[in-house]
């Protein structure tokens, strides 16, 4: 008898704590992903998109979709990252284009 | 070389780097150069109609359009507040050469005392500080009228930027320059990409208008926006469009960038405020 409640309570526990540590990491990717934005933005540059996936993964925390959140936070890191080496690299690598030289 | 002379070189080098590398009258004369030749038929007022050189359909519209510009009510109340007195009776027309009249054509300019570019909106907006008045939104609504007026004053008067030779001048203009030919967003953009080497195709529905000229037709009332705008308005739009987080009006950077593209069109008669789809 005892079996039948452990098993739930265990299987329940782990969920728990497998969940807590996804909040985790999508917090933490959100944060790190919301730095890398603003220093792309502060650097001129900054994608319109980032910024949907931001506020989606920051509601999604809010409803407790932790799952959900990592993903759209990872792909917000991933995107920040993107626009900020691409106004890093136009800062320091933009021409004319070929046709005016 | 000691720690001071150092310095001092470095200084020097720092201060005199951009006048080395930059010359905005012979960019001027390969960009223009590049235009005239895309459209050899095209005179100096058909770079300001834009759009509408590239379809009958919607040049009649826009001239139907102007029989009764959409813009008046706007330019008349533009006229009103900038005849209006502050509370210490003072005026606009007291914080600018020629009392404010037919001098819109010379702006952006750059001021030595600021050490930076200043638009028109940026100086109505000081002349309203400087009075001990609230300064008033950027984009659009009265502080676009008033620079409506203004500009409806030099209706006919060429662009006219002047980029001095002084390093300060000569950097912003080089930082409009870079923000202007750099790619921008998901999709790698940049402002060229749409109207220089495709000027005069389409995109979509719209046929792209040609650089030059283009900031000859600002304020102007777009249909989309049902009012009157800032050319740093369009900008926004624009920069939203190809999916880039837009700079901020006003800011160094976007005031560079117009400097640069408001010197595109040096000699172009401005056509301010004018009508867009």
């Amino acid at each position: 008898m005892k079996k039948i409640f452990l098993v739930p309570l265990l299987s329940n526990l782990f969920w728990l704590s497998a969940n807590a540590a996804e909040n985790e990491d999508a917090t933490k990717a959100l944060k790190e992903a919301r730095v890398l934005f603003e220093k792309a933005v502060a650097n001129q540059g900054g994608w319109q998109s980032t910024i949907k996936l931001l506020k989606n993964a920051e509601l999604s925390l809010k409803k407790g979709k932790s799952a959900d959140a990592l993903s759209l936070a990872r792909k917000a890191k991933q995107e920040a990252q993107l626009s900020l080496a691409q106004t890093q690299r136009e800062r320091n690598n933009w021409s004319e284009p070929e046709y005016l030289k | 070389m000691n720690k001071h002379q150092l310095v001092l070189s470095l200084l020097i080098l720092t201060v005199a780097t951009p006048c080395a590398w930059a010359d905005p009258d012979s960019d001027l004369k390969k960009y223009q150069a590049f235009f005239t030749q895309r459209f050899p038929e095209f005179n100096s007022d058909d770079f300001a109609n834009g759009m509408y050189n590239f379809s009958k359909d919607k040049r009649s519209q826009y001239e139907d359009i102007m029989q009764f510009p959409p813009y008046i009510e706007a330019l008349e109340e533009g006229e009103a507040l900038f005849n209006s007195k502050f509370q210490n009776g003072k005026s606009y027309a007291d914080c600018f050469p020629n009392k404010g009249i037919g001098i819109a054509q010379t702006y952006p300019k750059f001021d030595e005392k600021r050490g930076k570019v200043v638009t028109l909106e940026a100086a109505i907006n000081h002349c309203r500080t400087n009075n001990g008045e609230k300064p008033l939104k950027y984009l659009k609504g009265n502080l676009v009228k008033i620079a409506a007026y203004m500009s409806d004053t030099s209706r006919g008067k060429p662009i006219q930027i002047t980029v001095p030779k002084d390093a300060r001048a000569i950097a912003a203009y080089e930082e409009g320059k870079r923000i202007y030919f750099s790619r921008r967003g998901p999709r790698e953009f940049a402002c060229y990409h749409c109207h220089w080497q495709t000027s005069g195709q389409r995109i979509r529905g719209n046929e792209l208008s040609p650089a030059i000229g283009q900031a000859a037709n600002f304020p102007v009332y777009r249909s989309k926006w049902g009012e009157l705008g800032s050319i740093q308005r369009r900008y926004k739009g624009c920069m939203k469009n190809v999916g880039s987080v837009p700079l901020k009006e006003q800011s160094d950077a976007m005031n560079n960038l117009q400097y640069f593209h408001t010197f595109l069109s040096n000699g172009v008669a401005l056509n301010a405020p004018n009508s867009r789809f």
